[in-house]
């Protein structure tokens, strides 16, 4: 029942990739577009690649109590005007970063914890990403004042202007000290 | 009055261009790597908040796997 706060032990919560087993139209966080991507779009966003899901379920239960999804982003630079176009090493025109698209907690079971959890899961799989590639940060464009608010309360710095929902980032290298207990290697 | 009108309506579609395009603040590769570095200087590392949320979820994770433990020595003994 939508609303009514449910008790939650996290120990007893699994994060699983996306599943055609699990049960997701019962999910609501009462945020429309978040919800609106698991039910509607998550599936065909997995199978084309575009997206990876990761659920929180509760006690093995099929149900979805939460939930992330990342995706290697680039957001496009506008290119330096007097770039030499024939140094291929000079030509930087990207911005790398590990996009966190989504991340949602079911009503039933929020303000317990359940969103920090995801966060912290989604980290640490950006951790190990970095390993194989190479990135600045962790992106994410924020729905509303509310989330906004407590991205910034951990350090996510805004990078767009006059954005209603403002493009915010944290750096891999304090992603790293908090997962590994050290930052990227220093060359 | 009519210049102030101009103004007014050449900032709204002015606005609400940098709204569609969502500017970002660096330019090249370049610029976004000393963007995140500024960042990174600032932040000194992760804050008090991020560093307690990890404590927790590495807890949660510990709470987890010792109870997975005690469930397989459970299951081996029923099975000797």
């Amino acid at each position: 029942m939508p609303g009514t706060a449910l008790p939650l032990d996290l120990a007893k919560v699994e994060v699983l990739p996306f599943s055609d087993r699990a049960v997701y139209n019962r999910f609501g966080c009462g945020k429309k577009p978040l919800d609106q991507f698991l039910k509607n779009r998550a599936r065909k966003a997995v199978k084309r690649l575009e997206h990876r899901v990761f659920c929180a379920h509760l006690d093995s239960s099929p149900n979805v109590i939460g939930y992330y999804a990342l995706q290697i982003g680039s957001d496009s630079v506008s290119e330096l005007p007097n770039a030499n176009k024939d140094n291929y090493l000079k030509n930087y025109v990207a911005f790398p970063a590990i996009h966190l698209s989504f991340l949602a907690v079911t009503e039933e079971y929020r303000r317990q914890g359940l969103g920090e959890y995801l966060l912290m899961d989604a980290f640490s799989k950006v951790a190990a990403i970095s390993e194989h590639a190479g990135f600045f940060a962790v992106t994410l464009q924020s729905l509303d004042d509310d989330s906004t608010a407590f991205y910034r309360s951990l350090g996510f710095t805004e990078y767009s202007e006059n954005l209603k929902q403002p493009k915010m980032l944290y750096p891999l290298e304090d992603i790293l000290t908090l997962v590994n207990g050290h930052g990227g290697e220093k060359v | 009055m009519q210049l102030t009108y101009s103004i007014a309506l050449f900032m709204h579609w002015w606005n609400g261009l940098a709204q569609r395009n969502g500017k970002l603040k660096f330019k090249t590769q370049r610029e976004a790597a000393n963007f995140v570095r500024r960042v990174h200087n600032q932040n000194r590392g992760p804050n008090e908040r991020l560093l307690a949320m990890r404590r927790r979820y590495d807890e949660v994770n510990r709470a987890r796997n010792r109870s997975a433990a005690r469930l397989s020595e459970g299951g081996s003994t029923a099975v000797l």
